[in-house]
């Protein structure tokens, strides 16, 4: 026992080290040099220290090739929108899944029998990835079968679109900040765009879906 | 309080509860600049030890997508008001069911696929914890085994087992205690701990 108690500690310490020396060590690595109790043990030291480090300290340019980068900018998307973390979780759903957002479209159509409208179906999805559409519009039938598709559970997916309170969104005087003041021609543009705008669609089952809860 | 921008070495000092009121101030302010870099902050400086608890826990495709839905559903939740302070504890809770999920979601996959089938891409190397009561069980054997220790013992092991800090900090910080002794609380946590994962509970 003193001899695999030695072997745990040189491992353990080894991992410790790398970890604070900023690399990121794959702790299987170290947990396959082991068997039975002795790969436990090492298992539940190694999870201790985790759960308690610190965080890291920020570093832009190992941020700029961390996988970390990407899911800043789908949380930001996720903290801007009404949805919760479906900016997150979705597309990563539909990537494990080996599914394109058409082919998830025309699929999910097709479990909606909506086929032939799809072109709506896919933009309620797209604002569903995107953190636009509220969630507690979205009916069950439409979670059941992304949960199909994506092989999860609609409470999955309803847990994931819990949404930030308000003092999470950003304001609408800050979102429109981000942009460029508007040109005379466009604020033109805006003024007369009520009379021509097209009448507005009739609602259909597909909106019922999506937005009728 | 008005809001005022801080610099990237201010915001690495804050901790993660201070870093999401920080984010939540920026964004009511239009400051969304400064609020992505605390974000960014605070992803970042999770993201690697989220990657290595779960590496230990799940197969490896499941990783960095399953550390995504951890981080980003404890920051979102924060945001919500579900989690006030100690972040930290609730994206221990979340990981810990994320886990859970993923081998319950899992079973009913295999029940649902045929063995072989294209889409079975589980890694040769098998989970270490099979199976969510593996994790579990872990947990509770350790927190099992601190419950045991005295106050001042419990914050020796802390130190030196689970912050992987020096005989010398414990010393520091626990009165009375001599580093021989820190070094055979270690020892004794160490061979209990052995024992409990062996299933001895004697």
């Amino acid at each position: 026992m003193g001899d695999a108690m030695a072997e745990i500690e040189r491992l353990r310490e080894q991992f410790i080290a790398a970890f604070e020396a900023g690399e990121s060590p794959n702790p299987r690595e170290f947990l396959t040099q082991l068997e039975g109790a002795d790969q436990r043990e090492l298992e539940a030291l190694l999870d201790a220290y985790l759960a308690q480090a610190p965080r890291r300290r920020f570093d832009a340019q190992a941020f700029a090739a961390s996988p970390a980068r990407a899911l800043v900018d789908d949380l930001d998307q996720s903290l801007s929108g009404v949805a919760g973390a479906w900016p997150v979780v979705l597309p990563r759903l539909r990537n494990a899944a080996r599914l394109r957002r058409g082919d998830l479209v025309a699929r999910l159509a097709e479990a909606l029998v909506v086929t032939g409208r799809e072109a709506k179906v896919e933009r309620y999805y797209h604002e569903m990835e995107q953190g636009l559409l509220p969630p507690a519009g979205v009916s069950d039938r439409v979670l059941d079968a992304l949960a199909s598709l994506l092989h999860t559970t609609r409470e999955r997916l309803r847990e994931a679109g819990a949404s930030p309170a308000a003092g999470g969104a950003v304001p609408h005087a800050a979102l429109f900040a981000r942009t460029a003041a508007p040109t005379d021609d466009e604020l033109a543009a805006m003024a007369s765009a009520p009379a021509s705008a097209p009448e507005p669609e009739a609602r259909d089952e597909v909106d019922e879906l999506f937005l009728g809860g | 309080m008005a809001f005022r921008k801080r610099s990237e070495h201010e915001l690495n000092a804050l901790s993660d509860d201070e870093l999401i009121a920080y984010i939540r101030d920026a964004r009511v302010e239009g400051a969304l600049a400064e609020g992505r870099l605390a974000l960014q902050v605070l992803v970042f400086g999770h993201w690697d030890l989220v990657t290595a608890r779960l590496r230990m826990k799940l197969p490896a495709h499941a990783v960095e997508d399953t550390a995504g839905e951890v981080i980003a559903s404890a920051i979102t939740s924060s945001f919500a008001g579900e989690s006030i302070g100690q972040f930290k504890s609730w994206l221990n809770t979340i990981m810990h069911r994320k886990i859970v999920d993923f081998y319950r979601e899992r079973e009913r996959t295999i029940d649902a696929e045929p063995l072989g089938s294209e889409h079975d891409d589980r890694p040769s190397l098998q989970p270490l914890s099979p199976d969510d009561a593996g994790y579990v069980e872990t947990q509770l054997v350790i927190e099992s085994v601190l419950g045991e220790l005295r106050d001042d013992h419990r914050r020796v092991v802390e130190i030196i087992v689970f912050q992987a800090r020096s005989a010398d900090d414990a010393c520091a910080e626990v009165d009375g205690m001599t580093p021989d002794n820190a070094y055979q609380i270690v020892r004794r946590f160490r061979q209990r701990l052995r024992a409990a994962l062996e299933g001895d509970n004697g």
